[in-house]
């Protein structure tokens, strides 16, 4: 009788923890699903029928007929296509010394992978300006050696110079998913195929290629998604080469007013950044189980690489050919920043030397509006970063053992760009005002966290939880007391990089600031459209060490957990 | 068939070096613990690894410089290594498709093999679904299915459970004679080596320390390290060599031991051991006990306390430890274990003192040391 009642109660207790469980997966769908739904029917408010928002005379359809926005569509796609392929080609030579060799400097290499997440756009495009540009060091360089009299390199402000940029900004996207796949994929097939006849080329072709290709095809995917999505590049080199859907969205919405526009160049955006985001789950699911697939016993210990060799010869050549490639490149361009930053130019004749005059204009000429800048970053990013913790967290304990729908609820909220996010949640909540930019940047940040907070969940030793529950432990307290104590550093490494993410975002402030208020990355975007390059890159400096000192801090708490 | 010339490898801290050759038909096992060098010899007779310096020759033929896929070699791993992205028939078929084999042909010789391993059911099936014993098969008939000269065998069974291992250390042996191949495979348990192999070459830190067929490296071990490695009886330190020719006295820190005179070749090894095998001390009669004593040598007397006493089935594995009588440690109250296989029906209590009598025809000297 007893036992009876106990079971009952027991799968009262079940039942309502599974419901405590969908909630988090609730307000992610919610949470991505609420603004679209804002755009569809309040900006369509003159056609009332749901037909009528897609198919009416200024519904979605007409809307995105227009010559301006299928130039725009096939603008976004070939961009994205074209930047997804340079960052391959970047990315995946370091992705195959990365994951076969050691060599020093190969944990900074593997380390670059959050610069696309944690490094503001703005920073970015300043930096490649000032290398690039007509008057960058690049072309400056050129033109003394070759004694030229124009720039040679003029690019930048074309379609191929959203590539370059994209393809750099990209590119450890690609390092780091190919690199632990491929370091992880276990090298006697490759061996076997040897001992079956193949010769090295083929042996590569046929016995490991297969196993890489879905992780290649997922990392392609999310730079193509990153670059779908990309804002300021596009506003700051696109002006004459084209626009994208983002940058339509955001034009059509604060600068001309067209809401119903705006609305329809988001949808469709979205909707195929949907399509995008099925297809990158579909490639990860490929990915981790072509590394899985080994022998029963072996299979136990996947988690643990194959040794890497010390490069030699040929091997050591690219190696370093790779390494100046990216110093002088990539490298360049960052340097290039803080060079500018510290370079004074004194009289009319511009006679450059070092010095903090820039950081010192910051703050006393007109200095407020830096100031005010920095204090608007800390009052958005702080809160957003904390919201899109505890939800992440939330979430990704959600979808520890879920089913393939939860896990797809988590990732719908990744097709909702920083733009539309902000004109969705702006339309629900008109009086929102400036309150809902650390809301949004949550959003937007959440999926990472989620994905990073379950990354480090699912390498957890279970025994320890189970060992808390045979000594007395109920499910709750184990979760809490044991768990969350190992996870705890990840959580902290999540923290930090939703803040140097948020603190990073131009996207959702330039959409929702209003009345003059600016985050550090907007004011370095104004700076940048005016051409005040000594200010910017000093701005610049003091942002980016906003976001790399937490950076630091996440790889300490990422270090912990490992 | 395969022959091995004084093949060497060295990295920091260790150095392989082996020269030994196997007939044509023979299956030979690399016996050895891990981190004996096996398993990178088996890489280097594969190709996978390059040689510091030496030669290997396959079926006559001088391969030493050769790539992987040019020396007739096949390889079953670890892990099987099986291509996950292909079905189990064109994982068969790889081998043949990259010798040119045409389609018609390959697919009947794999059906072929696939028949005489019972695995013709799963060739359309994906390696993933496959069992561990299934994956065993699979790779195996795939290394087959190249007919290559020479087979190696990665610790073929070590990836599968204590029951199926005992299975298919049958069948793999059976599958390998009736395909007539010639194969090297490498283990770390004897168990295995001597249920497939027809000759065993004992690897120890880098080198060959013995060979010969299973029987006779069990019966007789012929060095005091493959005594010991084949758990086949104590193998005590020699401190002192008394008397000479006809009947040597071994003096060790347990005491005195008469034994049988050397074999030829090892009486002129640098160093020999004492071994005798670990069922063959007796109780010692008590007369016997006092005759030495009285003499004040206890000669082959093993007198111990008993520390423990594990139940193994027929017999009992009895560990004494025996109190330092002789060398630099005696009389500090240090302890040697010495372990005695004993007819299980016999029950010491443990604490208790026990006297061993072991025969001189049973104490044998050994080539080497294990310390």
């Amino acid at each position: 009788m007893r036992r009876a009642a106990d079971s009952r109660k027991g799968t009262w207790l079940v039942s309502s923890l599974a419901a405590l469980k969908a909630a988090p997966l609730l307000a992610y769908a919610a949470a991505a699903l609420l603004p679209l739904a804002a755009i569809l029917i309040l900006s369509h408010r003159g056609d009332s029928s749901p037909i009528g928002v897609v198919f009416g005379r200024s519904g979605a359809l007409a809307a995105i007929a227009r010559p301006r926005f299928t130039r725009a569509i096939g603008f976004t796609l070939a961009q994205a296509a074209m930047s997804s392929l340079a960052a391959l080609a970047i990315g995946l030579p370091g992705a195959a010394l990365v994951a076969r060799y050691k060599f020093p400097g190969r944990q900074a290499l593997k380390a670059l992978s959050v610069l696309p997440f944690s490094v503001p756009s703005v920073l970015v495009v300043l930096a490649f300006v000032l290398f690039y540009g007509r008057a960058g060091y690049l072309n400056r360089f050129l033109m003394s050696i070759f004694g030229l009299s124009e720039p040679p390199l003029d690019f930048l402000y074309t379609f191929w110079g959203i590539v370059l940029v994209h393809g750099f900004y990209e590119f450890p996207v690609v390092l780091q998913t190919v690199g632990e796949v491929w370091e992880r994929l276990p090298r006697d097939r490759e061996e076997a195929a040897r001992l079956l006849g193949a010769g090295k080329y083929r042996a590569f072709a046929t016995g490991l290629l297969p196993s890489l290709l879905p992780a290649i095809a997922q990392a392609a995917a999310l730079c193509f998604l990153l670059c779908f999505f990309s804002f300021a590049v596009v506003m700051v080199f696109g002006g004459l080469a084209g626009s994208t859907l983002e940058v339509e969205v955001y034009r059509l919405s604060r600068l001309e007013a067209d809401a119903a526009g705006a609305a329809s160049v988001a949808l469709v955006e979205t909707a195929i950044a949907i399509a995008v985001v099925a297809l990158i789950a579909l490639c990860e699911r490929g990915a981790t189980r072509g590394a899985a697939a080994r022998g029963t016993a072996a299979a136990k210990e996947a988690g643990s690489p194959p040794e890497l060799r010390s490069p030699r010869a040929l091997v050591a050549l690219g190696l370093a050919a790779y390494a100046l490639f990216l110093a002088v490149f990539f490298g360049g361009p960052m340097l290039s920043l803080l060079v500018q930053a510290l370079s004074v130019h004194s009289g009319p004749l511009g006679q450059a030397h070092a010095g903090i005059d820039n950081f010192a204009r910051l703050f006393s000429q007109g200095g407020s509006a830096f100031s005010a800048a920095l204090l608007g970053t800390a009052a958005t990013a702080l809160p957003a970063a904390l919201i899109a913790t505890i939800l992440g967290s939330a979430g990704a304990f959600a979808i520890r053992r879920g089913s393939a729908a939860a896990k797809a609820a988590a990732a719908l909220p990744l097709a909702v760009s920083g733009i539309v996010a902000s004109l969705g949640w702006s339309l629900l909540f008109p009086r929102g005002g400036i309150a809902l930019i650390p809301l949004v940047q949550a959003l937007c940040v959440m999926p990472y966290v989620l994905k990073s907070v379950a990354a480090a969940l699912s390498t957890l030793d279970r025994s320890p939880v189970e060992a808390a529950r045979t000594l007395g432990a109920n499910r709750v307290r184990a979760a809490l007391g044991v768990e969350l104590g190992s996870v705890s550093p990840a959580l902290l490494a999540a923290f930090a990089f939703a803040f140097a993410a948020s603190s990073g975002d131009i996207n959702v402030p330039m959409v929702l600031g209003q009345g003059g208020f600016e985050t550090l990355p907007v004011y370095l975007f104004r700076l940048t459209s005016s051409y005040r390059f000594p200010e910017a890159c000093a701005a610049g400096v003091v942002l980016a060490a906003i976001t790399s000192a937490v950076f630091a801090f996440k790889e300490k708490g990422g270090r912990a957990h490992a | 068939m395969l022959e091995i010339g004084g093949l060497e490898k060295s990295w920091p801290g260790f150095r392989l070096a082996v020269g030994f050759a196997i007939e044509r038909g023979e299956i030979a096992a690399l016996l050895g613990p891990s981190g004996s060098g096996k398993s990178t010899l088996l890489r280097l007779i594969a190709g996978l690894e390059a040689p510091d310096s030496g030669s290997i020759f396959v079926a006559g033929r001088d391969v030493t410089s050769l790539p992987p896929e040019r020396r007739g070699i096949g390889m079953v791993f670890q892990d099987y290594a099986l291509f996950p992205h292909l079905s189990v028939r064109r994982n068969i078929e790889y081998g043949p498709m990259m010798k040119g084999v045409g389609r018609a042909l390959r697919r009947r010789d794999a059906r072929a093999i696939a028949a005489s391993f019972e695995i013709e059911s799963l060739l359309e099936r994906s390696p993933y679904s496959l069992s561990g014993g299934e994956q065993q098969r699979v790779a195996l008939a795939r290394a087959l299915a190249a007919k290559p000269a020479i087979l190696l065998l990665d610790e073929p069974l070590s990836s599968l459970d204590a029951s199926l291992r005992l299975r298919l250390r049958v069948e793999i042996g059976e599958n390998l004679k009736k395909a007539g191949m010639t194969a090297l495979l490498v283990t770390h348990e004897a168990k295995e080596a001597f249920a497939v192999a027809d000759r065993i070459f004992l690897m120890h830190a880098g080198s060959i320390d013995a060979e010969g067929r299973p029987e006779a490296l069990y019966e007789s071990p012929p060095t005091a390290w493959s005594a010991s490695f084949l758990g086949r009886g104590p193998v005590l330190e020699i401190l002192g060599l008394e008397g000479n020719g006809g009947s040597p006295v071994a003096v060790t820190a347990i005491g005195a031991f008469s034994c049988s005179p050397p074999p030829a070749g090892a009486s002129g090894a640098a160093r020999l051991s004492l071994y005798f095998p670990a069922d063959a001390p007796r109780v010692a009669t008590p007369a016997a006990s006092r005759l030495s004593e009285t003499r004040n040598v206890m000669r082959n007397i093993i007198r111990g306390r008993v520390a423990s006493a594990s139940f193994e089935g027929k017999t009992r594995r009895i560990s004494l430890a025996c109190p330092i009588v002789a060398g630099p440690r005696r009389d500090t109250g240090a302890e040697i274990p010495v372990e005695l296989e004993m007819p299980s029906r016999f029950r010491p209590s443990i604490g208790e003192i026990l006297e061993y009598e072991v025969g001189p025809d049973r104490c044998l000297l050994l080539p080497g040391s294990i310390s």
